[in-house]
């Protein structure tokens, strides 16, 4: 399978802080890959640079063989990378239609016919479950719900790519279920590839094709989920696999 | 457009243009004329505040230049007025759309954007003292070129407030278009949270800039308008009116049409009222917007629509 997104080592400091060391990585079209690692370990921060909120301070990022290290936000949007936030931002006094509509008028094929717009943004709406929220304002919706609308609003923009930052923290088992079930749908049903950030073990385990592991800024390990599960150096990370359930 | 607001608009037209019925004597025909110039500028401040919330400290500066530009240049370059209107707006555009470059690419903060746009404002009027020769400084222009040459003779307030009622609903129909458009959701966007926004694919910087040339457009054109209207123009016109622009916008309702509207009328009223007072009513409003913004910032328009809704609910009717 081809590569879609590689870094190549992606070094970030903070003023004196090194928030990540020489990181690589690389995903293949098609792929769930999973980013795991303790409080800390710069995984924002990996999605912060590959999605332009910032550039690293060394490294490079490519996007489908093309350089897009430095590129603003809405250009790398543009190519075809979404993403969503750990911490919800949706257009709170926005209604959930409008958010996601917003997605679908300035993404990637940006629609500009506003009745097209609609219709893409309601068939996504109901591939996420929000059909019946669809006219409330953003800011009545349930954390789940948001979360919900934040990842239709990203898949409103049409992407090759999502960079999914924690989505099932503070949900209920049932909803975590449905979240998961969800994220495999994105891949198998819409054909996107998935770069995950979760936090919550026996999810991304069970999902992903293949994970990374980041501690304080480095790259402790990657490969499968079993091997991930039985590496010494995770392990130790993770108090002795305290998280490892 | 929706068929509601079409006839939402039809009306608001028919009452600008029979309010002259009423009000025919000249002293108020002058009147109505005023709150037309004052009902633009807030409008055009909308677009910019209500709408993208960049802080435009400087409106009189962007009124001033398309004045100023249109007072001077018709004589001079021996050009019609009605050519120079559109280069002294497009000055406007011009400079309003650097001033919102530069701060949307350093993402100034609102108050460096308030400390930059008032220097802006400082530098303005230290430009129209210094240029005497061209701008009579304290004096002021007396303007002779007007656009209504051709029309002396007939009732000059009235001609002119048909052609401001027409300026604004021309104006009025453009902003229903733009913020009913895909640009107008960019605009929402960026009021909501522009990070977001940007990684949704919106170029906030371009949309910012676009709603910065827009309103100091409408700024620059209502400026040289207003030169040929008043025939007379000097400095302390344009000082002190983005207080007043931004009371309106803000007691009428930001990000909404009918709130310039209503928020022109009403300030042309209370200030006509309190006329009396003197300097001291600049005081008083800037008391006003403080107070405004502390415990009014949604706007009548809200408030009315909050009221009526309830009063419709109660009543079990609806639109
Ligand atoms: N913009 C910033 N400025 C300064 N320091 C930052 C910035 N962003 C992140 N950091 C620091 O970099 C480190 C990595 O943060 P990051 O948010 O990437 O961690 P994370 O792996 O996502 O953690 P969590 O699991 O808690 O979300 C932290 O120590 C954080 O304080
Ligand atoms: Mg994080």
């Amino acid at each position: 399978m081809e590569t879609i997104l590689r870094g190549e080592s992606i070094t970030k400091k903070f003023g004196g802080f090194t928030a990540l060391k020489n990181v690589e990585f690389n995903i293949k079209r098609g792929e769930i890959l999973g980013l795991i690692g303790p409080n800390g370990a710069g995984k924002t921060t990996l999605f912060n640079i590959i999605s332009g909120a910032f550039p690293p301070t060394a490294g490079r990022i490519f996007f489908e063989g093309r350089d897009v290290t430095g590129l603003k936000p809405h250009q790398i949007c543009k190519l075809g990378i979404a993403r969503t936030f750990q911490i919800v931002r949706p257009f709170n006094n926005m209604s959930t239609l409008d958010n996601v509509l917003s997605g679908a008028l300035f993404g990637k094929d940006a629609v500009s016919d506003l009745k097209d717009a609609y219709e893409r943004s309601l068939s996504i709406i109901n591939f996420v479950g929000l059909e019946k929220k669809k006219n409330k304002l953003a800011k009545e919706l349930t954390l789940h719900e948001r979360k919900m609308l934040e990842l239709a609003r990203a898949l409103a923009t049409n992407p090759k790519i999502l960079l999914i930052d924690e989505l099932i923290a503070g949900l209920t088992p049932l909803e975590v279920q449905e979240t998961m079930r969800l994220i495999g749908k994105i891949r198998d049903e819409l054909g996107v590839t998935i770069f995950w950030i979760e936090h919550v073990m026996r999810a991304v385990m069970g999902l992903a094709d293949r994970i990374i592991v980041l501690a304080y800024g480095e790259k402790i390990a990657e490969g499968k989920p079993f091997e991930i599960a039985n590496d010494k150096r995770v392990i130790d990370v993770y108090l002795g696999g305290g998280l490892i359930e | 457009m929706k068929k509601a607001s079409i006839v939402q608009k039809v009306i608001i037209l028919a009452v600008y243009a029979l309010l002259p019925i009423i009000f025919s004597h000249s002293y108020q025909l002058r009147l109505l004329n005023l709150l037309i110039f004052f009902t633009m500028f807030t409008l055009s401040s909308n677009i910019i505040f209500g709408h993208t919330r960049q802080l435009f400290l400087c409106q009189g500066a962007l009124v001033g230049i398309g004045s100023y530009i249109s007072a001077i240049l018709p004589e001079r370059l021996g050009v019609a007025p009605w050519i120079i209107l559109p280069v002294g707006a497009l000055t406007s555009a011009g400079i309003g759309s650097l001033i919102s470059a530069v701060s949307s690419i350093r993402r100034l903060s609102i108050i460096f954007m308030a400390v930059l746009t008032s220097s802006f404002q400082v530098i303005f009027g230290e430009l129209i003292l210094g240029l005497r020769h061209i701008t009579g400084a304290d004096e002021g222009i007396v303007i002779r070129s007007d656009i209504l040459r051709g029309l002396i003779g007939a009732n000059r307030e009235l001609v002119y407030y048909y052609l401001l009622i027409a300026t604004l609903f021309a104006t009025v129909i453009i902003y229903d278009k733009i913020v009913n458009s895909r640009v107008g959701v960019a605009f929402r966007c960026i009021v909501e949270d522009e990070i977001a926004a940007s990684f949704i694919g919106i170029n906030v910087v371009k949309y910012k800039v676009l709603s910065a040339f827009i309103s100091s457009f409408l700024f620059g054109f209502m400026g040289g308008l207003y030169a040929y209207y008043n025939l007379y123009i000097c400095p302390s016109m344009f000082q002190n009116i983005d207080v007043h622009i931004l009371v309106m916008l803000v007691f009428g309702g930001m990000g909404t049409l009918t709130g310039p509207l209503l928020g022109a009328g009403a300030f042309t009223l209370i200030s006509e009222l309190l006329r009396p007072l003197g300097p001291i009513t600049t005081l008083i409003f800037g008391i006003l917007l403080i107070i405004l913004f502390l415990f009014f910032r949604e706007g009548l328009v809200v408030h009315l629509k909050r009221i009526t809704g309830q009063f419709f609910k109660k009543h079990k009717l609806c639109f």
